[in-house]
C-alpha cells in the first residue's frame, strides 16, 4: 500500500474541522429584518417531545364529569379515534407523537412536541389533528367570529346566516391532495378536493350561470367551524374539483389540512376537546443543556481512551469519530435544506450507537497496527496489514448495521409499507434510532474506514511521526 | 506469560447470568407490572407494537442471514442463525434490565434494546472475520478450539477499549443526568451498561462458541 503525500493528512483534518464547525454553528445572515439562515446548525434541531416538551390535546366527553345525559363511548370507538388521529399525524409527516387511550375516563390524547414543523403552535396542530374532520362546501361565507391563530392569520368560525347552507359534506369527497403553484411568480399553497360523481352534479348544478343559485355569489369551505376559504363564483364549476387557498396558507398548512381531510371525520362526535395542556421534557426541563453537555463528556472520554492506548492512530480515530457526529449532526439538522429530523433520546441513543460504530472501526485498524508492530513488524507493514485486514470487517459490521436499520424504518416508521400493514405509526422513538443508525452505518464505510487509512497512510510520511510507539507499538 | 479471558470456561455462565436476567425480569413484570410510559398501555396499539417488534426482529435477523450466505457462502447460514441468537438475547436481555431497574418502558426501552442488538452483531462480524483468517492462514480446521480461543481473546482485548468507552459514556452521561436531575435518564445508565456488556459476553462465550464447534 502506498504512502499519500504528507498534506493528504493535514487538509483531511483541517476539512473535518470546518465542516464539524459549520454543523455545530450553522451559518445565517441578516437580509432587513429577516434572519437568512444558510447552513443550520445544532441551534436549529428540531427537538423531540422528550427532549423539548410537547402539548397535548384531550379528547373527550364534554359534561361527562357532572354525569348528566353524557354518552357512553365504547372502547372500540375511542380505539378507532385513536387510530384515525395516528393515521392524520402519519400523513401530515409527523415523526414524533404519542397518542393513547384512557378507557376508564373515555379519553383520547394526543401528544404533539412544541418544535412541529409547521406554522400553528403545537397547540393547534394537536387540535387540528383531534378535529372531527366534517368538511362542508357551504353556501356564503358569514360567519360570527373572528380571531388571529397561533401562526398570525385570520381565523375566521362558526357559520351563520347564509353560510348555514351546506352545498357538500365529508360524504362526497373521493380524493384530497395538496400542490403548489408558481404560476404568478410566487409560491402559493393550494388544497384541491375531488368529489364523487354525485358532487360534481350537485356542485355543477349550484354553480351554473343558468341554474345556479350560488352563480355570481361566494362559497366557503368549512372545516367543522373553521372556514378554511372563501371564493367568488365566476364560473360554472363543471369538474367536480374545488381548490382553495387562503393568505396564510402555507406548505405545511396545506399538508395538515390534507392529511386531516384525506382521513375522513372521527368515528364518533360525541368527543372533543376538553383539555389543552403543556407536557414537560422528560429528560428535564434543562434538556437542551443535558443532551449537549453528556455528548461533549463522552466525546472528550472517548478521545482521551483512544488517545492513551492508540497513541496517533487514537488520534485519527477521534478525527474519524468528530467527523461521524458532523455527518450525523448536519443530517439531523437538514444543513443546507430545510427538513431534516426530529431529535428524541431515542435518536440520541442511535447517534450513539453510530458514533460507537465509528470509534469501533478505527479502533480496529489502531488494534491491528499496534499488535502488528508488537509482532516486530516495519511501520509501513503494520499499517498496510491493519487498513486491509480491517477492511472487510467494517464493511461487514456497517452493511449488517445499516440492514437492521432498514428494516426498523420500515416497520415503525412512517412509510407506505408501515402504514398500509399497521395504521399510523406509534414507536416514533425506533424511528428516530433506526433512521440515525442507518445513516451511520452508510457513513461508516467513509468515516471509519476511508478517512482513517488516507490519514494513517499520510501520518507515517512524516519522518518524525513513525516511530511505531506513536502508533502503540514497544519503545524499542 | 500474557494471561486472557478463557471463553470456554465462560460457556455456562453466560447461559446462565442471562437466564437469570429474563426469569427475574418476568417474574417482577408479572408481580410488580412494568414501570410503562401511558402510550403503550392501550391493548390494540401495544399488540400493534409487539407485532411490529417480532415481524423487525424476523425481517431483520432473515436479512442478515442473507447478507451472511451472500458474503461466506455455505459458513453464512451458520453465522446468520448464531450472530440471530446473539442478538436476539441481547435484546430480549436489555429489555428486561429495564424493567428490573425500573426504568420507564417505551422508545427509549426499544432503543436501549436494539443498541444491545447492534452490539451484539458488531461483535459477531469482528469475530467471524477474526476466525476465519486464523482458520484460512493456519489450514488447520480439527483444531477448533484453538481457533477459537484465539478468535475469542483477540477480539475480546479490541471489545475490552470499546466496553470500556462505553462505560466511561454512560458515566458521563450519568453525572450530567446526576447534576441536572434527569432522573429519566439516570434510570436507563445501568441497563444501557449492563446490557453493552452482557451483549459482548454472551455472543464471545456463547453464540460464537456454537458457531466454532459446528464450522
Amino acid at each position: 500500500m502506498k504512502r499519500l503525500g504528507k498534506s493528504i493528512s493535514v487538509i483531511i483534518a483541517l476539512l473535518i474541522i470546518v465542516f464539524s464547525v459549520l454543523t455545530v454553528c450553522g451559518f445565517s445572515y441578516y437580509k432587513g429584518d429577516f434572519e437568512q439562515t444558510v447552513i443550520r446548525g445544532l441551534e436549529d434541531v428540531d427537538r423531540g417531545i422528550d427532549i423539548g416538551g410537547g402539548a397535548k390535546v384531550i379528547l373527550g366527553v364534554p359534561n361527562a364529569a357532572s354525569g348528566d345525559e353524557a354518552p357512553q363511548i365504547s372502547t372500540d370507538v375511542l380505539h378507532d379515534t385513536a387510530q384515525v388521529i395516528e393515521d392524520r399525524a402519519a400523513k401530515f409527516g409527523l415523526k414524533d407523537y404519542e397518542v393513547y387511550v384512557n378507557r376508564a375516563q373515555q379519553t383520547v390524547s394526543l401528544v404533539v412536541p412544541n418544535d412541529v414543523d409547521c406554522e400553528y403552535s403545537a397547540a393547534e396542530v394537536a387540535s387540528y389533528l383531534t378535529t372531527y374532520g366534517d368538511l362542508t362546501l357551504r353556501g356564503g361565507s358569514s360567519y360570527t367570529d373572528a380571531s388571529i391563530d397561533s401562526s398570525n392569520s385570520q381565523k375566521f368560525t362558526n357559520p351563520t346566516e347564509d353560510s348555514l347552507q351546506i352545498i357538500l359534506g365529508t360524504d362526497n369527497v373521493s380524493e384530497v391532495q395538496w400542490f403548489k403553484d408558481t404560476s404568478e411568480g410566487t409560491e402559493t399553497y393550494w388544497v384541491s378536493v375531488l368529489y364523487d360523481e354525485t358532487g360534481l352534479v350537485t356542485l355543477a348544478n349550484a354553480t351554473s350561470p343558468d341554474t345556479g343559485y350560488y352563480y355570481g355569489g361566494t362559497v366557503s369551505i368549512w372545516l367543522d367551524n373553521v372556514m378554511l376559504s372563501m371564493q367568488q363564483v365566476e364560473e360554472a364549476n363543471t369538474y367536480g374539483e374545488f381548490t382553495f387557498t387562503n393568505e396564510g396558507m402555507t406548505q405545511q398548512k396545506a399538508k395538515l389540512f390534507t392529511a386531516i381531510i384525506d382521513t375522513g371525520v372521527l368515528p364518533t362526535a360525541d368527543l372533543s376537546v376538553v383539555s389543552v395542556q403543556s407536557v414537560a421534557p422528560s429528560v428535564g426541563n434543562d434538556s437542551g443543556n443535558i443532551v449537549l453537555f453528556a455528548g461533549l463528556a463522552a466525546l472528550v472520554a472517548i478521545a482521551v481512551i483512544m488517545i492513551i492506548r492508540y497513541r496517533l492512530s487514537g488520534v485519527v480515530s477521534v478525527f474519524a469519530m468528530v467527523l461521524q457526529c458532523a455527518v450525523l449532526l448536519a443530517f439531523i439538522t437538514g444543513f443546507l435544506v430545510d427538513g431534516g429530523i426530529m431529535m428524541s433520546v431515542a435518536g440520541m441513543a442511535g447517534l450513539a450507537v453510530s458514533v460507537l460504530l465509528t470509534v469501533f472501526s478505527s479502533g480496529l485498524i489502531a488494534e491491528k497496527i499496534r499488535t502488528e508492530l508488537r509482532h516486530g513488524s516495519v511501520m509501513g507493514n503494520a499499517v498496510t496489514v491493519g487498513i486491509k485486514d480491517s477492511r472487510n470487517t467494517i464493511l461487514d459490521m456497517s452493511v449488517v448495521l445499516a440492514v437492521i436499520s432498514l428494516v426498523g424504518l420500515f416497520l415503525f416508521g412512517t412509510s407506505g409499507l408501515s402504514i398500509a400493514i399497521f395504521g399510523g405509526s406509534v414507536v416514533s422513538g425506533v424511528y428516530n434510532f433506526c433512521i440515525v443508525l442507518f445513516i451511520g452505518a452508510i457513513a461508516n464505510c467513509i468515516t471509519g474506514y476511508f478517512v482513517p487509512q488516507l490519514m494513517l497512510r499520510s501520518l507515517y510520511s512524516f519522518s518524525c511521526l513513525s516511530k511505531p510507539s506513536l502508533f502503540g507499538g514497544a519503545k524499542k | 506469560m500474557k494471561k486472557t479471558l478463557n471463553f470456554s470456561k465462560l460457556f455456562k455462565v453466560m447461559i446462565i447470568i442471562p437466564a437469570v436476567i429474563l426469569v427475574a425480569g418476568v417474574a417482577l413484570l408479572a408481580i410488580l407490572g412494568g414501570n410503562t410510559d401511558p402510550a403503550y398501555t392501550m391493548l390494540n396499539l401495544g399488540l400493534a407494537v409487539v407485532l411490529k417488534t417480532i415481524l423487525s426482529a424476523v425481517f431483520a435477523a432473515g436479512l442478515v442471514l442473507l447478507y451472511f450466505v451472500i458474503r461466506f457462502r455455505k459458513q453464512g447460514v451458520l453465522m446468520g442463525l448464531c450472530s440471530g441468537l446473539g442478538a436476539a438475547v441481547s435484546a430480549l436481555v436489555a429489555f428486561f434490565l429495564c424493567i428490573i431497574c425500573r426504568a420507564p418502558l417505551g422508545n427509549t426501552t426499544f432503543a436501549t434494546a436494539l443498541a444491545g442488538v447492534c452490539i451484539s452483531y458488531a461483535t459477531s462480524v469482528i469475530f467471524f472475520s477474526r476466525f476465519s483468517v486464523r482458520r484460512s492462514r493456519k489450514k488447520n480446521t480439527d483444531n477448533t478450539d484453538n481457533n477459537y480461543s484465539e478468535a475469542s481473546s483477540s477480539v475480546f482485548s479490541t471489545m475490552l477499549i470499546m466496553l470500556v468507552i462505553v462505560l466511561a459514556v454512560i458515566i458521563c452521561g450519568f453525572a450530567v443526568a446526576a447534576v441536572f436531575s434527569s432522573t429519566f435518564l439516570m434510570l436507563y445508565a445501568l441497563p444501557v451498561l449492563l446490557s453493552a456488556v452482557v451483549a459482548v459476553l454472551f455472543t464471545l462465550a456463547v453464540s460464537c462458541r456454537m458457531y466454532a464447534n459446528k464450522a
